[in-house]
């Protein structure tokens, strides 16, 4: 690399007006097991595969992954982006692991989970963890012109958009719902910030500054997906029963007590029209802000982290069920945000309230079963009990749906140089929520003044009374994310040192909205990188989560007979406890051409 | 009035007296466009003959300079003084008899690098020429400006001049060195070649800067003081992970009144964010960590922790009329620890010299700054930090030359050595001229209003 590298990757092409950029990003990863497996989990056959998948010290990634990205700019006016992510994982074979004293008790075809007849991992998680693959990302073209005083700019095609001011909150900020999130790129890449992690949609977004002040912003998508969370079976999964958001894809599901392979099939989700989510946002500086922004926003939208019920066959005499996931249509989201420096921190905040959004639901609801008080009047009404081949109404099958008011606070700083460290940045953010109301089925509602508070019979898990301890919802909640960077330049030659630092907390409460945060769970990582002349970066990166669950004792329906394994009927969250004994050990080489 | 009834009250009552008399006589003003030239110097050469007396300037272009872009003018660039030859050469050896003349930094280096480091002393050339109207303002609006603001010194009452072409302190000489003539518009390749310690080289970090200078407006009466008088949108060119980031910054007459504030735009996230301070001794993350927040250009933001003392004006050997450095030196000038000094080239002149010391009770790295500013055009040639053992840790060179196609004078590329890290960096080095269409550093471009506000950059972001 020399001198003219530079000058490389901006293409000439002889026409000042004409800017061509062509970058690529190549990286290798390798991470390692540093915990043993957890026999609470390994012997629960809901989660075997995922916990025994790996032991102690063994290669859980050993990945390549190529990012490349173009862009033509004409005039910085107009012009166009495509980008293109490829990726290669080598640490997974072809089919999951089953636990060896579950395959020993049960036999080899107890395990219930997330694959085919064999063990083969489902499409899903072939094309997105454990295979080869790649997928367009950013695809669009944008434009600017000038009307009167005023300029327009309009992008169209697959991009995102992310508003508002939070860092690390996808759940209570003002972009909730905006894009999907890749969860599978946020639990491999601890202390990614929210932004890292959001797929692009099909949309048409556009600016309209008014004045130097004021501007009008403006989307309109052409697309919606869901979340994209880890599969079950492999290292980061949250269960062996999870994965494909979508749902028809993986062919089993792990949380019916039965000792059949594939007794509760993932049905197609009850998904939303493609199009329609939009949102209008202004944002405002005046002089007397002092540099300041206001941004005042309105979104509606389709929501994109569903909730998981069940639809019922039959009850008797053994029970026929399967699982879909259902997601809530038109959320209406209405948000204030500043952003200012204060001190020396670059300060940004956030207030909103959403109506009709998503709660907190009891896992496995079943469909149907909304605002019935038991199981005799369930079967009884016509259309509860339909054919797995048959598709109920969004109606039948929505969860439970409120309005809640959250709000997000963050400050960023530059550090200053110290004994310590020569430069770096730390970023501090605090999210809470609070209920204001239930608007829809709250018989539902996995909240301690719900269908905590008496117990409920219906889903998968018939249950007594419970409180917050298990996950159930509370009023409020707050949470919390931490980074802290500090960063050391030229401790060799061209050789420039970080130790990032980052924390996220659940302070107090559980979330009263679907996919927030639980009270007590954390999660950390702590690195060190490497940068030799800004191009080429060496990290290592220790990190691992954790959140507390009960225990149960097997009784060969669950997990194995007269052992201790975690209590599904007590769990805390979607995943539990199923990620506490995965903390890893990452090393990542990364350069840019 | 010159303190408010506020600030007279303070214990800075007493510097705010001071400031109030620092105003030129009545007397002093009237030199200026007689025995001072408008910006101030002197205009009469001294007596040993070997700074000659100034009169006007480069301001027209040499014969066979032909610029690519015509009347844009830029590249290619001719040295209209090629045919000067070196007078004299201090090194380690002879250093002593010429330490009066030379900076601590350059001695530094000589003791530090005796057999590869040297100063090559030229004719002097006083090739500084501004607009007419430039001159015509310094004159005219000689006594508005005024020093305002007790703990943030800030500029008030001065627009499209210089502001105190006859410095009374510190204060009124670095002001002069913040607002020195721009072009209204303009855009430069800040390309950082970074030499580490081991004396290698390599690009690190390039970004295209946009600059807009109202100041430096001639159509406008006054900037309102919650305008900013000066705006850059930066572009990350390289590497090429931070492509698509951009940054832009405001600056204000009045730091009393408000922060000058920083915006990001964050590819991905497609936002823009104010970002957190960056001021005093942060030490900017990805730079090579050559300088600090407070030495970008030799010094920007508030002057509220050191003392500014005015030591005078001195006959100093700078790097002056750099035109072989910038015009075509290649990466191979890039020696280990230093730039060739055989294209550097030097003139003797008058600068003015402000010694920055901290003020009891601050904290700061650095317990001394010292900067000099070339008497024609009150940009800074050196600037240097010395640390609190007494030592010279940072040593920067601005390489100033005369932009003859539309007169002014600037500095072409500019070097920041970092003696306790060993290295350095070239900044916008651009290799032989015509290499890259960026060179260029008054070219103007046609830049749309919008692009300096936030919201601007969010609408232009592309990644």
């Amino acid at each position: 690399m020399g001198a003219t590298s530079s000058w490389a990757f901006k293409i000439d092409v002889g026409n000042p007006d004409v800017n061509l950029n062509w970058d690529t990003t190549a990286r290798y990863s390798a991470g390692w097991r540093m915990e043993d497996v957890n026999k609470e989990f390994a012997n629960h056959y809901g989660y075997d595969e995922t916990e025994t998948r790996f032991d102690k010290h063994d290669l859980v990634t050993n990945r390549w992954d190529v990012l490349t990205e173009l862009d033509y700019i004409y005039k910085y006016a107009y012009g166009f982006r495509v980008s293109a992510a490829l990726w290669a994982e080598n640490a997974y074979g072809d089919r999951s692991h089953t636990g060896d004293e579950i395959n020993q008790t049960f036999g080899p075809v107890a395990p219930i989970s997330n694959y085919g007849s064999s063990g083969e991992y489902s499409s899903y998680a072939e094309r997105y963890i454990t295979g080869s693959s790649g997928e367009i990302l950013d695809a669009f073209v944008f434009g600017s012109t000038h009307l009167g005083s005023t300029t327009l700019s309009a992008k169209a095609g697959q991009h995102t958009n992310y508003w508002g001011e939070a860092i690390y909150t996808s759940s209570d900020g003002i972009a909730h719902g905006q894009a999907p999130l890749d969860a599978i790129k946020g639990v491999s890449n601890p202390g990614s910030s929210a932004k890292e992690l959001f797929l692009p949609t099909n949309q048409l977004s556009a600016t309209w500054e008014m004045t130097p002040e004021l501007s009008m912003q403006g989307y309109y998508a052409f697309d919606w997906d869901p979340v994209r969370a880890p599969s079950g079976g492999t290292f980061f999964g949250s269960s062996d029963g999870a994965g494909n958001q979508w749902g028809s894809d993986p062919e089993c599901a792990a949380v019916a007590p039965t000792l059949a392979r594939c007794a509760v099939p993932h049905l197609d989700a009850i998904t939303p029209d493609e199009r329609g989510d939009f949102g209008v946002a202004l944002r405002w500086s005046p002089e007397w802000m002092n540099s300041g922004t206001a941004g005042l926003y309105y979104r509606k939208y389709d929501e994109k982290v569903g909730w998981a019920a069940m639809q019922v066959q039959s009850l008797s005499p053994a029970p026929v069920l399967g699982s879909r996931l259902v997601y809530a249509r038109d959320t209406e989201l209405l948000g204030l945000s500043y952003t200012n420096t204060i001190a020396t921190f670059s300060v940004g905040m956030e207030a909103s309230v959403r109506h009709n959004t998503a709660l907190n639901n009891v896992a496995g609801y079943f469909i149907g079963s909304q605002g019935l008080t038991s199981m005799l009047g369930f079967a009884m009404t016509p259309g509860n009990l339909l054919p797995l081949t048959a598709t109920p109404d969004y109606d039948r099958a929505e969860g439970p749906r409120g309005d809640t008011f959250h709000a997000v606070i963050n400050g960023v700083k530059l550090l200053n140089q110290t004994l310590f460290w020569e430069s770096g940045d730390m970023t501090i953010e605090l999210a809470y929520q609070r209920l204001l109301d239930v608007t829809e089925h709250e018989d539902i509602f996995y909240s301690e003044d719900y269908a905590c508070k008496d117990g409920y019979a219906f889903g998968g898990i018939v249950a007594g009374a419970r409180d917050d301890s298990v996950g159930c919802s509370t009023k409020d909640s707050l949470a919390g994310n931490f980074s802290f960077n500090p960063k050391w330049l030229e401790v060799a030659p061209s050789v420039d040192l970080t130790l990032p630092i980052s924390i996220g907390y659940g302070i107090d409460g559980n979330s009263p909205a679907l996919g927030g945060s639980f009270e007590g769970s954390y999660r950390w990582s702590v690195g060190l990188t490497t940068t030799y002349k800004t191009i080429y970066e060496v990290a290592v990166l220790l990190s691992d989560q954790h959140t507390d669950y009960e225990t149960t004792t097997g009784n060969g329906q669950r997990g194995l007979p007269g052992q201790e394994i975690f209590d599904l009927a007590n769990a805390t969250g979607t995943s539990g406890g199923a990620q506490n004994s995965h903390r890893w050990l990452g090393l990542r080489f990364k350069t840019t051409f | 009035m010159l303190c408010s009834k506020k600030t007279i009250v303070t214990a800075l009552g007493v510097l705010c007296t001071q400031l109030a008399l620092a105003a030129p006589t009545a007397e002093e003003a009237a030199e200026l466009g007689k025995s001072l030239t408008p910006l101030g110097a002197i205009k009469a050469g001294n007596k040993e003959g070997t700074i000659p007396e100034w009169t006007g300037g480069l301001c027209t272009p040499p014969a066979g300079y032909a610029p690519k872009n015509g009347a844009k003018g830029g590249t290619p660039y001719v040295d209209a003084f090629a045919d000067d030859k070196p007078l004299l050469k201090i090194n380690a050896q002879n250093m002593a008899q010429y330490a009066d003349k030379l900076d601590e930094g350059t001695q530094e280096l000589m003791r530090r690098y005796p057999d590869t480091f040297y100063v090559q002393v030229f004719p002097t050339r006083r090739s500084a020429c501004f607009p007419n109207w430039v001159y015509e303002n310094n004159i005219k609006h000689v006594m508005r400006p005024k020093i305002v603001g007790s703990d943030i010194p800030s500029l008030d009452g001065a627009h499209a001049q210089t502001p105190f072409p006859i410095p009374k302190n510190g204060v009124e000489a670095v002001w002069n060195g913040l607002v020195p003539y721009r072009p209204l518009e303009s855009y430069n390749n800040y390309l950082n070649y970074y030499v580490d310690s081991s004396g290698r080289g390599t690009v690190i970090d390039d970004k295209i800067v946009y600059e807009k200078n109202p100041y430096w407006d001639n159509s406008v009466e006054m900037i309102p003081d919650e305008k900013p008088y000066n705006l850059q949108l930066s572009r990350a060119v390289y590497p090429p992970a931070a492509v698509g980031t951009m940054t832009l910054g405001w600056t204000f007459r009045r730091p009393d009144l408000r922060g000058d504030p920083v915006w990001s735009y964050i590819p991905g996230q497609r936002r823009v964010r104010l970002a957190p301070e960056f001021a005093y001794d942060g030490v900017p993350p990805n730079a090579g960590g050559t300088f600090l927040f407070d030495e970008g250009g030799g010094f920007k933001g508030k002057m509220n922790k050191f003392d500014f003392k005015l030591l005078g004006r001195k006959e100093m050997y700078i790097p002056y009329n750099s035109n072989t450095e910038a015009l075509s030196a290649g990466p191979e000038v890039n020696l280990a620890n230093h730039v060739d000094p055989a294209v550097m080239r030097w003139e003797l002149h008058r600068v003015w010299v402000v010694e920055a010391t901290l003020k009891p009770g601050e904290r700061h790295v650095q317990q001394r700054k010292m900067m000099y500013y070339d008497e024609d055009s009150w940009k800074i040639a050196i600037y240097q930090g010395i640390d609190h053992s007494g030592k010279v840790h940072h040593h920067d060179y601005f390489m100033l030359r005369q932009s003859y196609e539309k007169p002014g004078l600037e500095f072409a590329n500019f070097i920041t050595m970092d003696f306790s890290k060993r290295a350095y960096s070239h900044w916008m080095f651009t290799g032989k001229q015509g290499v890259s269409e960026k060179f260029g550093t008054l070219m103007e471009k046609d830049i749309a209003d919008n692009w300096f506000t936030p919201q601007g950059m969010t609408a232009m972001g592309v990644r």
